[in-house]
């Protein structure tokens, strides 16, 4: 139990490690680009009086260091600051954003999970019976080599074509309309999963098949046990700890925000605040967005590291000799 | 189980083709509620801070402007009824009686004078009205603006000048970076930022029977694609497109209109005349550049057919320049071209051209791409570089670059863009413009030259060594392209619209009969 809790403590550490690393990389590197908020914000017409006045406006004529660790204080005490360019609390935003790329990240994830995973096992299954690799092989580069705005570009056209009104301008919160707004997210929750399905059906099937070469799955056989009953008391288990791996990560990817599927579907996300913050230097709005996205990212891998520990004990094992 | 399946995908299938799908449209127009279906949510609400095109577009439901242009471009009356200038440095205004701001409060000549000093203490977009130096009221509808300097378009101008309650702003219960108080047609209602904004009608407004809509619901929705979707579905009733094959798409849609409206806005291609590592300081490399753009193709190809040729002076605006002055406007001169290159000793000539889509030259890359092809005709090679914005106005600023593609406003007024041209007006092209004493004096007469033949004149010889000098090359105009559901919505378009405000005349939208 002691050595969980090292362990734990150990993961979080680099967690937090890794978060002020990014911090600073993103501080500096918005800091260093070439074009400052202020000339972006007034544009072609701007002048050196109005910019010097406008960096003075919103605090950018302190010193660099000064503006980092005023914001890190902020952040420590969970505050984002304000948006340069609203004058308005970044955590207004982020609590009609932050809804919007969840519920988008979670349906990606309810979708791609349990079909990719059983795409996976069945194309795993079907290769070990010598049958059906050639279409799972088709499925996973169809998966991996359409990307997701195609996708998206091609069935917001035809749904447009048909009349759909999911179409175009799709979000609708959650909390005004649960029904309508998952309805709404189905177009863009497709489109966001097809790639994540591929990668969650060539893990599983991977797994599958490295489970195959074990003793066990020899015994099972030769017991006569029933394919389905392989597959439940066998290979679900084994395979389940790099599905979990995969799937955490893929979730934590989608939390830090689908930036192209959020635009094209009109979806107030974290992503499209992101990138609308990059292209007007709106640098407290990056920080927090990039910031949001590495936190999930971490939270992610480090819930994953801890799962696989917990889900097969060997691992857990080995990691605490090796530590 | 499976019947329940069953049910629930029907239900879905139910919800999504209903939710939320009905745009516009009440019985009559006094009930209609328009949808517009806009591109992004301003940065901003502060009429004395936020300088784009969004933040116009959204300032114009609420507040108005002193002066507005007319139908041929010349300057007509807004909030101020009339003008006259008391001399060459002091004007007199007249105010509109019985004009109310959206709580109530008739609007006097004392709000012009704090939304000027509002102006003044942000001091962030007052240089839009250069040379002004006071304005007092004279009594509740009257007030004087005394200039440093003549501006003879000083009228013109004022089409941006947005009047703010300046009493309330005084007062401190007025804070433009949080509300909207103005005497527009319309009234700020709830704003869910980046989804969505709904405005009513000012039950205060000044002009009899307008808004013709009850209120209108704004949506916003970035991706070009979608804005299209929504429209055909019924989602918005109107919106902007950057889509040059549109037409093409929308053929089938009896139902979806294609609105092309002119503009005073042009692209341009900038070759620098000054930087010491510019391939492009010998004047005959840069007329020679000019002559084999073909314009034509730039329109056909990246255009899809709207844009029409201009000179700097924008061709629709009075005392504008003949586009056909324009080396090559008319026609491409291959055969001279390289005569030119050949003249200058310039053989096998490669030179990076910068484009920001960033700023709104949406097609910026596509035209590059046509005058890329062109310039293989005479032997040059042209490598494009497509930038962010923020690194385009630093290497513009700095005057570090061989050529750039971008486009300005043209307001409403034909000294606008070619004052830019004067290295001290606009900082940010000090470094890639000609500072050729003769050009640069011409500019200047031709801006403060007063109304009359003389002011057309001295524009047409400072666009001819404009032209000339090839530095500034004014390639198209760049219309704005609006779809609109025409079984809605009868919409009203200005012909030509000078300073972005597409959707100006927003007010007289009605239901469709």
């Amino acid at each position: 139990m002691k050595s969980t809790v090292l362990y734990a403590g150990s993961v979080a550490a680099r967690a937090v490690a890794t978060l002020l690393a990014v911090s600073v990389l993103v501080f500096l590197a918005l800091h260093f680009v070439p074009g400052g908020f202020e000339k972006l914000y007034l544009g072609s017409a701007g002048n050196e009086a109005a910019y010097a006045a406008l960096r003075k406006m919103v605090g950018l004529d302190r010193p660099l260091v000064e503006q980092y660790l005023s914001w890190v204080a902020g952040i420590a005490h969970g505050d984002f600051g304000n948006s340069l360019l609203s004058a308005r609390p970044i955590a207004e935003q982020f609590s009609v954003r932050i809804p919007a790329t969840v519920e988008l990240a979670l349906l990606a994830s309810l979708i791609s999970i349990p079909i990719g995973t059983a795409l996976g096992i069945g194309a795993g299954v079907a290769n070990l019976r010598g049958q059906g690799g050639g279409l799972g092989r088709l499925a996973g580069a169809l998966s991996a080599s359409i990307p997701d705005f195609v996708l998206a570009a091609v069935l917001v056209f035809g749904a447009s074509l048909v009349g759909w009104k999911i179409a175009g301008s799709s979000y609708i919160a959650i909390g005004d309309d649960p029904v309508g707004s998952v309805v709404h997210m189905l177009l863009p929750a497709s489109s966001l999963s097809f790639f994540a399905t591929g990668i969650v059906a060539r893990t599983a099937r991977d797994a599958v098949l490295a489970v195959r070469a074990e003793p066990f799955m020899t015994m099972a056989i030769a017991r006569g046990e029933s394919m389905w009953q392989i597959i439940r008391r066998h290979i679900l288990r084994n395979i389940a700890n790099p599905l979990v791996t995969v799937s955490a990560v893929n979730v934590g990817y989608l939390l830090g925000g689908a930036v192209i599927i959020e635009r094209i579907f009109a979806i107030p996300g974290v992503g499209d605040y992101a990138v609308n913050a990059v292209n007007t230097r709106d640098y407290p709005v990056v920080m927090a967005t990039v910031m949001l996205g590495a936190m999930a990212f971490v939270f992610a891998n480090a819930f994953a590291d801890l799962a696989g520990g917990i889900i097969d004990p060997r691992i857990g094992a080995r990691r605490r000799t090796t530590r | 189980m499976r019947r329940v399946l069953a049910l629930v995908i029907l239900m879905l299938m139910a919800s999504a083709c209903s939710l939320h799908g009905a745009a516009s449209s009440g019985g009559k127009s006094g009930n209609l509620t328009l949808v517009w279906g806009k591109e992004t949510d301003p940065a901003g609400i502060n009429p004395l801070k936020a300088g784009d095109v969004h933040a116009w577009e959204i300032f114009s439901l609420v507040y108005e402007p002193l002066t507005r242009p007319n139908k041929d471009l010349t300057v007509g009356p807004g909030l101020a009824q009339s003008w006259k200038q008391t001399s060459d440095t002091a004007w007199r205004f007249q105010l509109r009686s019985g004009v109310k701001f959206s709580n109530g409060r008739p609007l006097t000549s004392d709000d012009i004078v704090g939304t000027w000093e509002a102006y003044q203490k942000v001091g962030l977009l007052d240089h839009l009205f250069p040379n002004v130096d006071t304005i007092t009221a004279v009594d509740p509808l009257r007030f004087d603006v005394k200039l440093k300097a003549p501006m003879p378009d000083l009228p013109n101008r004022l089409e941006i000048f947005w009047v703010l309650p300046g009493k309330e702003w005084r007062a401190g219960s007025f804070n433009p970076d949080k509300d909207l108080l103005g005497t527009g047609p319309f009234v700020s209602g709830p704003h869910v930022k980046g989804v969505s904004w709904t405005f009513t009608a000012n039950r205060y407004y000044w002009q009899k029977g307008l808004p013709k809509a009850k209120s209108l619901q704004v949506r916003f929705i970035s991706d070009d694609a979608s804005r299209l979707a929504a429209v055909r579905t019924g989602q918005a009733d109107y919106a902007i497109t950057a889509n040059p094959d549109v037409r093409r798409i929308l053929a089938g849609d009896p139902r979806v209109k294609v609105q092309v409206q002119q503009t005073t806005d042009l692209y341009y291609l900038q070759l620098n005349p000054l930087w010491a590592k510019s391939k492009l300081r010998d004047t005959r490399v840069r007329q020679a550049i000019a002559l084999a753009i073909d314009r034509k193709q730039i329109v056909d190809t990246a255009l899809g057919g709207t844009g029409q040729i201009t000179a700097v002076t924008p061709r629709a605006l009075p005392d504008a320049c003949d586009p056909a002055g324009v080396l090559g406007a008319t026609g491409r001169d291959v055969a001279k071209a390289k005569s030119l290159l050949k003249d200058a000793g310039v053989s096998n000539l490669s030179f990076r051209i910068t484009v920001a889509p960033a700023f709104g030259a949406l097609r910026g890359p596509q035209i590059a791409q046509v005058i890329q092809q062109n310039l293989a005709d005479i032997g040059v090679h042209m490598n494009i570089s497509v930038m962010d914005g923020g690194a385009w106005l630093k290497e513009v600023g700095n005057g570090t670059f061989d050529a750039t593609l971008n486009w300005l406003t043209g307001n409403g007024t034909a000294s606008h863009i070619i004052g830019y041209l004067d290295p001290v007006s606009l900082p940010l092209f000090a470094k890639g413009v000609s500072h050729d004493s003769t050009v640069i004096g011409q500019i200047r007469k031709a801006i403060s030259t007063p109304e009359g033949p003389g002011r057309k004149e001295a524009f047409a010889k400072a666009c001819a060594s404009v032209n000339n000098l090839a530095y500034f090359i004014p390639l198209v105009t760049k219309p704005t392209v609006i779809v609109y559901r025409a079984d809605r919505v009868s919409p009203v378009f200005v012909p030509t619209e000078p300073a972005q405000m597409t959707f100006r005349d927003l007010a007289q939208f009605s239901k469709a009969s």
